[in-house]
């Protein structure tokens, strides 16, 4: 068998490389997607005050600080056993939201629009965001805008735009002023604009990528995300949802608490990136997604008007549910435009400006579970403290993790559809890479490295040796 | 036009690579405080969104930390000059020179702009200033300030 080596994966959160090993007649194989960063918060947070992880773990991420700050804090909540105040979630629902929508305008404008704007085969010295301000401003303002936005909703809220110490167990630390939802009140007009125009510059082009769309993660595999009691889209509260490849519903209600009984997981020698899978289908059958792509496949409806349209003509994707992981990329757009109009319905509520906004307690428990939805998917927090709040066991399940098995398998359908001959050319690496970022993953979340994202492909022959090696 | 833009940067977590993001803040905490024209940005590196406000300020600060060999050397001003730089821009970082690229291809206009740099030794797990670093971002910060007092910006600091 020969091998091919892509090392490092440019425009992903972290660092990785793939392998590709070849058979005797020169066929793609198998394919491995390796992640070379470790980063051991699990272990290094053992002997820490619960009460300091909301801080510690936001820090594991300078894109989704947010996410891992809300989850610990909900786990923290769970340790103190109280309720937050009404205020306190609808303000971390508020931050959540605006979260996804800098998250996603970073990942769709700054790093897959010069894939899908500029094409595949544009050399990669052009292939890149200033390539895209170049060819279509208007867009590349407009994603400016829109990260803009989203980080100023958080620093109104949190205080600042990265890593805010703002959601503690029992609540968050401060409320939002008046004139702080005034501001986000005055923005939205101006996103909702952009994304609607972003949404309909997309979809004229998606006929371009049929051959992308073919093959970049197209298989049948199970979908996670919480969802609202009703199957309206959910972040923050509500019950785990798992469907599968025809839509219908496997688990219709998991309590997210209980999610170890559902989710296990393995790790391989040659990945820091853990492997989950659903525990009752084992580790072949139990591959799952979770993320955009997933949340909108869960879900029946977005709740809101603008993003119900948008969902409706999504689901027209697929049979059941939505499989092309290349569809991801337009789930990101819809979740930007549901979550903006989501935010423009909780600026409404009367709750928001209330001043109180965290409850207090000690240790009233030794384990919280702690879950929303990042805006790469379904994020858990599991946490065991001793009678003193400090902490025993740490459990970080990652949405990039969960993506594990579903990311090396599109690896290798990528890599079977592009690989000719035994050769690695610039077409090949870009897909090979742009199939992997269809998953927007984030690998300094889910190896808890310093470092940058550098690919590197690697191809290797049936002997074991390498005959061949791409290095960005 | 907001006048002045301080862009620091730096991981705080990261010894002396905190003290462009330290002179930011201490930017932020004093004459930035007292004046709507200078706006202060900071982060862990550059980001591109920042371009969106360079192209509203006249003139502009990028603060980073510059390891030394060794030397004494002290803080340093650079002018800056918008720079084409191709691949050298992506989704999460951007030199000063590409940023102020960008601002002028999306926005029509980059401001005058300059990279003060701190001297800076150490660089490993640690969230304090060494005192070559520390000395250094206080420097930086008397520097930027009797520029902004001589008049760039709308209006001198109190």
């Amino acid at each position: 068998m020969r091998r091919v080596v892509i090392d490092p994966v440019t425009r992903i959160e972290g660092h990785a490389k793939v392998t590709l090993y070849l058979d005797d007649a020169g066929e793609v194989a198998d394919a491995r997607f390796h992640v070379t960063e470790f980063r051991g918060f699990e272990k290094f947070c053992e002997g820490r005050p619960f009460w300091e992880m909301p801080g510690i773990t936001a820090r594991i991420c300078g894109i989704c600080p947010v996410s891992h700050l809300l989850a610990s804090a909900k786990a923290g909540d769970q340790i103190l056993g109280v309720a937050p105040p009404p205020a306190a979630e609808k303000l971390r629902r508020l931050m959540n939201l605006a979260q996804i929508v800098q998250s996603h305008a970073l990942s769709f404008f700054h790093l897959s629009s010069p894939d899908l704007l500029l094409g595949f085969d544009v050399p990669a010295a052009r292939r890149n965001l200033f390539g895209v301000a170049e060819a279509y401003p208007e867009l590349a303002r407009a994603g400016i805008r829109l990260r803009q936005f989203g980080q100023e909703v958080i620093a109104q809220l949190g205080g600042r735009r990265i890593h805010p110490s703002w959601a503690v167990p029992g609540g968050v630390r401060a409320p939002l002023s008046a004139e702080g939802r005034d501001a986000i009140r005055a923005g939205l007009p101006e996103q909702l604009e952009a994304i609607t125009r972003t949404i309909a510059r997309f979809k004229a082009d998606e006929a371009r990528f049929a051959d992308e769309v073919a093959s970049f993660g197209t298989f049948p595999s199970l979908f996670l995300s919480l969802v609202g009691e009703d199957g309206t889209w959910e972040h923050y509260g509500g019950a785990l949802r798992l469907v599968d490849a025809r839509g219908e519903v496997v688990e219709a209600a998991i309590d997210p608490a209980r999610y170890a009984e559902y989710i296990a997981e393995t790790a391989e020698p040659w990945s820091y990136l853990k492997f989950p899978y659903y525990r009752p289908a084992g580790p072949v059958d139990g591959m799952y997604r979770v993320g955009p792509l997933a949340r909108l496949n869960v879900c029946r409806r977005f709740g809101t008007p603008l993003a119900d349209a948008e969902l409706a003509e999504l689901k027209t994707r697929g049979e059941g549910a939505v499989l092309g992981s290349f569809h991801y990329h337009y789930a990101r757009l819809v979740e930007i435009l549901g979550c903006l109009e989501l935010i423009e319905r909780l600026l409404d509520d009367p709750d928001l400006l209330s001043t109180t906004c965290r409850a207090s307690a000690g240790v009233n428990r030794l384990e919280g579970v702690g879950v929303s939805e990042a805006p790469r998917g379904t994020l858990f927090h599991h946490y065991e403290v001793d009678e003193n709040g400090l902490l025993t066991a740490v459990d970080l399940l990652i949405a990039t993790g969960q993506n594990n098995l579903a990311m090396n398998r599109t690896v290798a359908q990528v890599a079977r559809r592009y690989v000719r001959g035994g050769r690695l050319d610039d077409g090949v690496l870009n897909r090979v890479e742009a199939g992997i970022r269809a998953y927007d993953p984030c690998l300094s979340c889910s190896t808890h490295a310093i470092g940058k994202m550098p690919l590197v492909v690697e191809l290797v022959a049936a002997d074991g040796t390498a005959i061949d090696e791409a290095r960005r | 036009m907001t006048g002045v833009a301080v862009a620091g940067y730096g991981s705080t977590l990261r010894g002396d690579d905190a003290a462009g993001y330290r002179v930011a803040r201490a930017i932020a905490e004093g004459c930035a405080s007292e004046r709507a024209d200078v706006r202060v940005l900071v982060g862990v590196q550059p980001l591109p969104e920042w371009a969106a406000e360079l192209a509203e300020a006249d003139v502009a600060y990028f603060v980073d930390a510059a390891p030394t060999a060794g030397g004494a050397a002290g803080v340093e001003v650079v002018e800056l000059t918008p720079t084409p730089v191709g691949g050298m821009l992506d989704g999460h970082a951007a030199s000063p020179a590409a940023l102020l690229d960008l601002a002028r291809a999306l926005y029509g206009r980059a401001p005058r702009a300059f990279l003060v740099t701190v001297p800076a030794e150490l660089f490993g797990f640690a969230d304090d200033l060494s005192a070559l670093a520390a000395a250094g971002v206080g420097e930086a910060v008397r520097l930027i300030e009797e520029r902004l007092r001589a008049g760039e910006g709308s209006r001198p600091c109190a």
